[in-house]
């Protein structure tokens, strides 16, 4: 092979190396994307996200902990006739090759009694346990 | 009813009697001219061909009433009376600060309402929390949670949010005057104890203190701006 076509293929591998996106979570784990919080100064917040369950069995989220809140819990909110409803729930049901939506109005991941307060435009880490996956650490963005 | 009547009226005489001439034959006949006019436009305004009256974006109460009265004190521990904040648009909502989704939601709309305002509208604007849980929501706790959205607002206008409070009897009156529930529901498993089912509507009551409208959760904002913004200028008229 001539210096010239080697580099070439180098540069050619490299680039392709770096353009390749990285999925979130490996090859067939728990993707997390979108994660963000509620700024909040005392009291409760939630963070929300899209999990997707990128393997071809079914997982399930049960537990998430952070060091930001005194507990974190699972909640769902339901609107019935209009009235508001939030109760804890076991855990987030994640089909094979499937994904679940926390999302405002609906599921979330409660964060009870804040350690701190929250601004929008920080990170905060965020501990998600899944029952086949394992512990998943992610970055969640606090917003207003 | 014709609220616009008036002001054309004014123009249309300024448009017949450029001069203010007085008048003679000349201005008799103008005079008829003009009343043949009026009259034209008004059968125009009926027929819906000119801008028709604005038309609540809300769920608009059937038979608007007063306001049913608010029994509560705020969270600097002064009595709430309806009767002191006339002239204004009243924004009501029942929550609870433990509620971490649909209640700072909620406030956060009407927050964003009171930026979008001119500071003059804004001035006749009040939004008003009332508190399903006393006993978790003190004044103190209320005070510091609706702070939070106050300084959202990045403003030294400050919107003044009103955090009410009072004990059950109080609060169930004031829930049945507005057709409003909450329910307590114990979650012994979970760190919050339990928590608050709750209506979750904002009421509107207009700057004469009649309960004129309701927007369910989840209304567009665009849609709360505009009706609080042509309350207050309803509110404004002579």
């Amino acid at each position: 092979m001539k210096p010239n076509a080697f580099l070439l293929l180098t540069l050619v591998l490299v680039l392709a190396a770096a353009c390749t996106p990285v999925e979130p979570g490996g090859p067939a784990g728990i993707a997390v994307t979108d994660a963000w919080a509620r700024a909040a100064v005392t009291g409760n917040s939630a963070a929300y996200m899209t999990l997707r369950n990128k393997s071809t069995v079914a997982d399930r989220l049960v537990k998430a902990e952070s060091d930001v809140a005194g507990a974190v819990e699972l909640h769902k909110t339901t609107m019935e006739g209009g009235m508001m409803k939030m109760a804890p729930v076991d855990g987030v049901d994640l089909p094979a090759q499937g994904q679940a939506e926390l999302k405002p109005g609906g599921l979330h991941v409660m964060l009870i009694g804040l350690t701190r307060e929250l601004r929008a435009g920080e990170k905060i880490k965020l501990k998600l346990y899944f029952e086949k996956a394992g512990m998943q650490e992610v970055d969640v963005e606090v917003r207003k | 009813m014709f609220p616009k009547t008036q002001p054309l009226t004014a123009r249309l005489n300024t448009l017949a009697h450029p001069a203010r001439r007085p008048a003679g034959a000349a201005g008799r006949s103008r005079r008829t001219l003009s009343r043949v006019c009026l009259a034209l436009l008004a059968s125009l305004l009926l027929a819906g061909c000119l801008p028709t009256a604005y038309k609540l974006r809300g769920v608009p109460y059937e038979r608007p009433r007063p306001a049913p009265a608010l029994p509560l004190t705020d969270q600097a521990g002064r009595p709430f009376a309806l009767a002191d904040h006339r002239g204004k648009v009243l924004a009501i909502y029942f929550g609870y600060t433990f509620c971490p989704d649909v209640c700072p939601i909620t406030l956060a709309q009407l927050t964003q309402v009171w930026r979008e305002l001119g500071a003059a509208e804004a001035a006749r604007f009040q939004p008003v929390f009332v508190t399903v849980d006393p006993d978790r929501d003190t004044p103190a706790v209320l005070t510091r949670y609706l702070a939070a959205f106050d300084n959202a607002v990045g403003s030294d206008r400050g919107l003044g949010f009103i955090g009410l409070h009072g004990p059950a009897d109080a609060l169930a009156a004031a829930l049945a005057g507005y057709g409003a529930q909450a329910i307590k529901r114990p979650h012994p498993s979970s760190a919050t104890g339990y928590s608050m089912d709750h209506t979750a509507s904002i009421f509107v009551i207009d700057a004469t203190g009649t309960l004129v409208e309701w927007f369910p959760y989840g209304a567009a904002e665009n849609d709360i701006l505009a009706d609080v913004r042509h309350l207050i200028q309803q509110g404004s008229r002579p």
